[in-house]
């Protein structure tokens, strides 16, 4: 019996020891979480708006309105809004995909009648990355080439572009327009 | 009085060269080779280390009468998790830059041995002062070969020294030394061997360094041996 | 009554480390010359700076690692350096200057001398002199120092280097330099259809006349240096003609099921270009008879060279580069330990090695065929 009762006790005191670590650890991390989870979330809006940014410009607002999981449209990732001064001038998705030299990550603006505005490239993991950005992404940007003139020097990630591009759009007249 | 100070200052010292944690006893090499890139990526981990190994060991070493014998691995890995997230959340909301450099091996500090096994083999046998010496030494320490192995590649393999690339509250200018881009993007010479900058790089500059480190203590002791040899044929 | 004071043998041929190294240097001194005329100044730089870099490296790593041992008194440097340079002959110089000529003939004339000189280095040291020197390597130093300037340095070779062939109307037939994509080797023209394989005759090809590497275009100099290494016993035949056999076999079965998905390559075409475009009879003579990076026996042998050929034809045909002998050169190299480990080799031919060989011989060969009729792996 007396051998019991030490032991128990033993156990007894090892628990809440244990348990007393676990609880001040658990204080301490829940108070820098206070701390710091504001901060994070306002850092990572404020990326999201310098990165969306390079489509319709800095003095617009930007919202997310949702994050596209259809099978269908495998290439989208989230479509964003943006807006001057509370209407809609634009609509912002998000993609990424890959072929066989590489991958893209990039956003497509789509302005309200359906037809793509800009192409901006998030990420280019492509063999000569920079020929597809000069030659292909930025004629289009201004205005000198249509999406459909792949066949433009670049041959590599042009068609993948394209594909993207017109994925977005053909989302974006099935899903938004007709809402 | 002496002979403490002596003591207090031989504990704070040997984590840096003569029980120094990642080239005497090759601990925490996993971080060693992958966040060496750059010479900010090395600091950072060194700075972000020594946070958790100070803190973990200051409170190891408060409980250490408290905590017996079956629940030590338990309560240290605990200890050592807690204060490797709140290093996490403050990194991630203060200094982004570094925190997605180093991305997974900011959590792999968890398991890193060097913590473990300090806290395991000091803290819980020396009282609170001791093991923040010790702890203090072997940041520091770790820091030094941390940033040893990522000046060689990073000059090597992308030829120029970036400041503020990572570390985004120093200014942003890069030292050209084997690569020089103008202001205008154009490459002016470019001599970086872009190998070093791979894993097989770091086990190239890893293990050349351990070479000589051991080539230079076999020098020394074999020149003690025949100090002593001599001086014993002396004396006869 | 004894006239004479030696026991026989009384005539011999003297076969050591140092015959065996001039033989090879004798026999690589054809395409040697041929790369000279042909390419000129870029291959006289990069010969020069190949050999004086291995050649010092050697130098120097003979004098780090025999340092005098402390014995208590002072020395001056004049008798440090003695003793550190008591044991350097002549094989010291040999070795390197073997491993440079190789090197050099299988850079790219485009290579930029920076890039030769640091490839030589990693070669030499981490090659060669890292594992103990002479006779102590596993990798082949050369093959090493060409893979890490490819690696490392291959987006600043200058592809349009025109050989000589092309420089003079009238010599040339066909494939004119306008014609050659970027890039160009002939290899790497496959990429981009297999009906490239048109693009230059196979007397054109063994001629030389084809863009490649300073030495692995002239075939006809690498065979009259097989004849003298053969005739000289300074390098096993047996090798080299396992190696060219049993890729030619391969690449007849992979020709054959190309040639069915596409009527317009002819299977001996396929078989003649693949077989004479790229470094694969440099390969061959030079690089997988090395005696120290090679298995002692000859059944080892031969599965070394089976080895070898499997992976080459795996890497020309379903691998992202287009030349696949350094590589596979060197993985042979890893695999040699595992050959001659004393548990299972051994020097006669019983039914275990045979039947080793003819196995790994049928399973890759029925593995490409099925990838290449039934995946989507080959641009044709």
């Amino acid at each position: 019996m007396k051998i019991d009762k030490k032991k128990s006790l033993h156990y007894l005191k090892v628990s809440l020891v244990l348990g007393g670590i676990v609880s001040i650890s658990a204080l301490l991390i829940s108070i820098s979480y206070m701390i710091c989870q504001p901060v994070i979330e306002e850092n990572e809006y404020k990326r999201l708006v310098q990165s969306l940014a390079n489509i319709y410009g800095e003095d617009k607002t930007y919202e997310e309105i949702g994050s596209i999981d259809d099978s269908s449209y495998s290439y989208l990732n989230a479509y964003y809004s943006a807006r001057k001064d509370d209407e809609i001038i634009g609509y912002i998705f998000s993609s990424e995909g890959s072929n066989q030299y590489g991958s893209i990550s990039m956003l497509t603006g789509i302005n309200p009648n359906g037809e793509v505005d800009k192409i901006y490239l998030l990420t280019n993991d492509q063999t000569y990355p920079d020929k597809i950005q000069n030659d292909y992404v930025d004629p289009f940007n201004k205005g000198e080439i249509s999406l459909d003139d792949i066949y433009i020097g670049a041959t590599f990630g042009a068609e993948l572009i394209k594909n993207m591009a017109n994925q977005a759009s053909q989302y974006y007249m099935e899903n938004v327009l007709k809402q | 009085m002496e002979r403490i100070k002596n003591k207090k200052l031989q504990n704070l010292f040997k984590g840096i060269i003569k029980e120094n944690p990642l080239f005497v006893s090759v601990l925490g090499t996993c971080p060693a080779l992958a966040t060496t890139t750059s010479i900010e990526g090395a600091i950072g981990m060194g700075i972000l280390f020594s946070i958790v190994l100070i803190c973990s060991n200051i409170l190891i070493s408060l409980l250490r009468k408290l905590i017996s014998e079956e629940i030590t691995t338990p309560a240290y890995i605990v200890v050592i998790a807690a204060f490797v997230t709140i290093v996490k959340l403050f990194s991630n909301a203060f200094l982004f830059e570094l925190y997605s450099t180093l991305g997974v091996f900011i959590s792999l500090i968890v398991v890193n041995c060097i913590v473990l096994g300090r806290a395991e083999a000091y803290a819980s046998k020396n009282n609170v002062l001791d093991s923040l010496l010790d702890a203090i030494g072997m940041g520091i320490g770790y820091t030094l070969a941390l940033l040893s192995i990522s000046c060689i590649r990073e000059i090597l393999g992308s030829g120029m020294i970036s400041f503020g690339k990572i570390l985004t509250f120093i200014p942003r200018f890069d030292i050209p030394i084997l690569k020089y881009v103008n202001s205008l993007g154009e490459v002016v010479y470019d001599y970086s061997i872009p190998l070093f900058v791979q894993p097989s790089g770091a086990f190239i500059v890893f293990g050349v360094i351990l070479a000589i480190i051991s080539a230079i203590t076999s020098f020394k002791n074999t020149r003690k041996k025949i100090k002593e040899k001599i001086m014993l044929k002396e004396a006869k | 009554m004894i006239f004479v004071k030696k026991s026989s043998p009384y005539i011999t041929r003297k076969a050591d480390v140092k015959t065996m190294m001039l033989d090879v240097l004798i026999a690589l001194l054809p395409t040697l010359i041929f790369a000279f005329v042909v390419y000129q100044l870029n291959a006289l730089y990069i010969f020069l700076i190949s050999i004086f870099t291995m050649i010092l490296s050697e130098f120097v790593f003979v004098g780090v690692t025999h340092i005098m041992p402390y014995d208590g008194n002072k020395h001056s440097f004049k008798e440090k350096f003695k003793y550190a340079y008591k044991n350097y002959n002549i094989n010291n110089i040999l070795g390197p200057l073997v491993s440079g000529v190789i090197y050099t003939l299988i850079m790219p004339a485009g290579a930029p001398l920076y890039a030769v000189f640091v490839g030589a280095l990693f070669g030499i040291v981490v090659g060669k002199l890292v594992f103990g020197g002479l006779g102590h390597n596993i990798f082949n130093p050369a093959a090493a120092g060409m893979l890490f300037a490819k690696l490392c340095f291959s987006s600043q070779y200058n592809n349009n280097i025109e050989s000589f062939y092309f420089t003079i109307p009238g010599l040339s037939s066909g494939g004119s330099s306008g014609d050659i994509a970027v890039g160009g080797t002939a290899l790497g023209n496959l990429t981009n259809g297999y009906e490239h394989i048109y693009d230059y005759s196979l007397l054109d090809m063994f001629l030389g006349k084809m863009p490649g590497t300073l030495g692995e275009a002239f075939t006809i100099t690498i065979l009259i240096g097989a004849i003298y290494l053969v005739i000289r016993r300074s390098a096993d035949f047996r090798i080299m003609l396992t190696y060219i056999v049993s890729f030619a076999l391969m690449m007849l079965f992979a020709g054959i099921c190309i040639n069915s998905l596409n009527n317009k390559i002819g299977i001996f075409d396929f078989l003649g270009f693949e077989l004479l475009a790229g470094g694969l009879f440099f390969g061959a003579v030079f690089m997988l008879t090395d005696p120290v990076t090679s298995p002692i026996n000859l059944p080892g042998r031969m599965l070394y060279a089976l080895i070898a050929a499997i992976i080459t034809v795996y890497i020309r045909l379903f691998g992202s580069y287009p030349e696949g002998v350094g590589f596979s050169i060197l993985i042979a190299n890893m695999m040699v330990p595992v050959i001659e480990y004393p548990k299972w080799s051994n020097p006669k031919f019983t039914i275990k090695n045979v039947s080793l060989m003819v196995g790994l011989f049928v399973v890759f060969t029925s593995i490409m065929v099925l990838v290449i009729m039934f995946g989507d792996k080959i641009a044709l």
